[in-house]
This record gives structure tokens, C-alpha cells and sequence, in this order.
């Protein structure tokens, strides 16, 4: 098997268990449309939350930073309409 | 309105000594709840001495408020030291500056509720804790406050299971 990639901006590489999982949901998503989401009963996005809580504060600090900031670059670029 | 730079705020009022608390999106953020926010929120000590503390890293920011911003109005110590909110801009982006949040908990209440961060090379900051950012919307019931709910509530039960 090859090296797996580095995951962009900063996902931390999975493990080969969680690597495995990943596979695994992939080969049943021709089945099952839902196998390759997770969301709570009120419709939150698990796999967001859980890829947050895998970072550091550190790295969860500089995730929201660049949100903010790519956002605020989009608005004042359309500042216009 | 300059970009946000939430990670120089906090390190300026660190090496500054100021006694402070991250709240609102930003402590839910650090938490690990996938939520965004623009603004960098904290309740601050109103001790007379860090109060003088934090005017200093305040002026070192230049610190406007933003409504009439073309007043540049500055806050002082006789501000700072009341139960209300600040809402200023700096030379890293909004800043709220709270003399009380929810039903008029002070800094010195918060403390026990809040944890110790590493937010970067040397900087620790005091973040207020999930379950009590959670428990404080609830209180307050306001449209913004109910809308973010789910998604605290879903990152406390995982980080629950994730601390085991």
C-alpha cells in the first residue's frame, strides 16, 4: 500500500485503524448514501466536531482565524453588491 | 475593519499581565466546537491595578470603540472598571470587553469554571469551560444563543466520551 497523503490544512493523518474505518465506509457508500456521514438527531455534523476536538487549541485557534479572515476577505471583495 | 489576529490580542494581553477570561465563540472554539466567529470576547478582573493593566495593552492595540469608530472614542479606567460591555476595534480586529456576562457573572465567578490553554509558542490563556458557555446560553435563551446550542451541546457530550 502507498504512503498515505498528508491531509490538507491540518488533519492529522489517521491511524491505521481509523484509515481501515475509512475504506470501509467508502466501499458501503454505493449502498447506503447516508454510510458516509454522521449526524446527531438534531442534524449536527459529528465528524466536524470530532475532527475539531482531534486539534490542539493551538491549531483549532488558527482554523477559526483563517475562517474569519478568508470570510471578511470575500465580503469586502463583493463590497459592492 | 482589520482582519482578525485573535492569537496577538491574546498574547499582548498576556505579556501584559492582564487577568482575563476568553468567553463567548472564541472559548467555544477553543473548546473544539466547529463554530465561527469574528470577535474576540473576554471578561476581565476589575481590580484598579488590571484594569491599569489592561488599558495599557489596550492603547498598545489602539483601541477604538466601534460604534461611531470615526469618533475614536477610547475607553478608560472608569469603563473598564464598570459591569458593562466594550465593544472596541484594535489593530487586531474586534475586541468585547466585558465587565459581566450573563446574569452579572463576574470574572471572579468564572474563574473556577475556566481552563488553561496553550494557544501558542509561550501563551496560556484562561478559556471559559464548555459545559459552562453551554449552560449560559441556556440561561440566556436569546435567538443567536439557542441557534448555537446544538452544536455545543453535541461537542460537550463528544468530548465527554473522548475524555472518557
Amino acid at each position: 500500500m502507498g504512503r498515505v497523503p498528508d491531509p490538507p490544512c491540518m488533519l492529522p493523518r489517521p491511524t491505521h485503524w481509523e484509515f481501515n474505518a475509512i475504506i470501509s465506509r467508502l466501499n458501503m457508500a454505493d449502498r447506503d448514501p447516508q454510510a458516509l456521514t454522521e449526524y446527531s438527531e438534531d442534524g449536527v455534523d459529528l465528524t466536524l466536531i470530532r475532527w475539531m476536538l482531534s486539534l490542539t487549541p493551538a491549531e483549532r485557534l488558527q482554523v477559526v482565524q483563517r475562517h474569519s479572515n478568508a470570510i471578511v476577505a470575500i465580503r469586502e471583495l463583493n463590497a459592492s453588491q | 475593519m482589520p482582519a482578525s489576529d485573535f492569537l496577538s490580542a491574546l498574547r499582548e494581553m498576556h505579556e501584559g499581565g492582564v487577568d482575563f477570561i476568553v468567553v463567548g465563540g472564541l472559548a467555544a472554539v477553543l473548546n473544539g466546537a466547529p463554530i465561527n466567529t469574528f470577535d474576540l470576547d473576554i471578561v476581565h478582573s476589575r481590580t484598579p491595578e488590571n484594569v491599569s493593566r489592561l488599558l495599557g495593552v489596550l492603547e498598545a492595540l489602539d483601541a477604538i470603540y466601534r460604534m461611531q469608530p470615526s469618533r475614536r472614542l477610547r475607553p478608560n479606567a472608569s469603563h473598564l472598571s464598570s459591569p458593562g460591555h466594550h465593544n472596541l476595534l484594535t489593530t487586531c480586529g474586534p475586541l468585547d470587553v466585558l465587565g459581566t456576562i450573563g446574569r452579572g457573572l463576574v470574572y471572579e465567578d468564572l474563574r473556577p469554571h475556566s481552563i488553561e490553554m496553550e494557544i501558542g509558542p509561550g501563551v496560556r490563556v484562561s478559556v471559559l469551560d464548555l459545559q459552562t458557555i453551554v449552560a449560559l446560553k441556556e440561561e440566556m435563551g436569546g435567538e443567536k444563543d439557542l441557534a448555537v446550542l446544538p452544536v455545543l451541546r453535541r461537542t460537550l457530550d463528544l468530548k465527554r466520551q473522548k475524555d472518557g
